[in-house]
């Protein structure tokens, strides 16, 4: 039985949240993998720094 | 047999074509396959390591649980951008041969009303992040078809007032002057297309142009889509999926871009983009399940955060 939608103060309900799309749930993609993709991608950026001078 | 037309060469005949497409679809799926397998189960381990760890009413060992926490997240995110790497490869192979320049391609997820990029072939400059409305490839998707979005000329899509993008400066690209086909057969670099775009912070701080190649042309948006009228109610409550309102849930998009007009060959671009787009989602799916849906990430969650506050 998913019981999430009961936990009323975990930071983790705004993960669900929903756009008010008129046909289509476009599912929101919680921090963690967010922020793991910016320090890749940071760190790509920062590797081809010396390429670019 | 399949009639897609894969752009490898001129020379090469229809049953090359087709037969060297049945066989990237057989990699394709083949390496899916085993990722997929492997992806799911060891996630599932390391989740079950972790609610195991969470199990009973006596005090937590929170370090333990921080590490396995980690584990989990970390095996789940370098994996899945290993796989989008690999998937990324398969795509270049589909598109080699058709120009000289490769096209962009990179997996792009919504968060909290934007539209945030993930993971990239390769990166040139900083990628921002944008509202899903400033940009009508993914406002189409999101807020009416569901389907794919295709653009073969971004310049004469914002001329007629059919294409807004929040890189592109619409004003400047009224006084843009399209390449004539001289140029464009030449390769001639389109520098006054880059100065249509918005000015990118360079190395040294100093505010440039764009690099050319990412002052694109073409666009291919593939949603990652479920359809939710096929799946199981069981399925549906555990993902929290409304399917009286949504035909459709999507997971995140597959983006290819061009520098070069009418660089997408809309049928096979198509197709081949959405079983790329069907596997990719596989991954984020599971993903999802063992964080963003996993009720026992949730309470690690809620429990780490209580030794920070």
């Amino acid at each position: 039985m998913h019981t999430k939608k009961n936990q009323s103060n975990y930071s983790g309900q705004k993960y669900h949240s929903r756009d008010a799309t008129q046909n289509n749930h476009v599912v929101s993609v919680g921090h963690t993998l967010i922020d793991f993709a910016r320090t890749n991608a940071r760190a790509e950026l920062k590797q081809q720094e010396p390429k670019k001078r | 047999m399949f009639d897609l037309n894969l752009d490898l060469s001129p020379n090469i005949s229809l049953k090359q074509k087709n037969c060297r497409l049945v066989d990237l679809i057989s990699k394709v799926v083949c390496f899916n396959q085993g990722k997929l397998a492997e992806y799911g189960y060891l996630a599932g381990e390391k989740h079950k390591a972790l609610k195991d760890a969470m199990r009973g009413t006596g005090e937590k060992n929170k370090s333990d649980i921080k590490t396995l926490r980690d584990e989990l997240t970390n095996y789940l995110n370098l994996e899945l951008k290993n796989a989008s790497d690999e998937n990324f490869k398969f795509l270049k192979q589909y598109f080699e041969g058709r120009s000289e320049l490769e096209p962009r391609i990179c997996i792009k997820v919504h968060n909290e009303g934007k539209i945030v990029p993930l993971f990239r072939d390769r990166r040139s400059i900083d990628d921002e992040s944008y509202p899903i409305e400033a940009n009508t490839g993914f406002s189409e998707i999101a807020n009416k078809t569901g389907y794919q979005f295709l653009c073969n000329n971004i310049p004469a899509a914002i001329k007629n007032n059919s294409y807004v993008n929040a890189r592109i400066n619409s004003d400047r690209v009224t006084h843009y002057k399209e390449q004539n086909i001289f140029e464009r057969l030449r390769k001639v670099d389109d520098t006054d297309w880059a100065k249509c775009w918005n000015e990118v912070e360079g190395v040294a701080g100093e505010r440039n142009y764009p690099p050319l190649e990412t002052c694109y042309k073409s666009t291919l948006i593939i949603p990652m889509t479920l359809l939710n009228n096929t799946l199981s109610g069981e399925f549906i409550q555990r993902f929290e999926i409304e399917e009286k309102v949504s035909p459709r849930s999507i997971y995140g998009f597959l983006c290819f871009d061009h520098q070069e007009i009418n660089y997408f060959n809309k049928k096979p671009d198509i197709t081949i983009g959405y079983i790329l787009a069907d596997m990719l989602s596989l991954y984020l799916i599971n993903s999802l399940t063992y964080v963003d849906y996993s009720t026992t990430f949730s309470a690690v969650e809620e429990l780490l955060a209580q030794g920070s506050e």
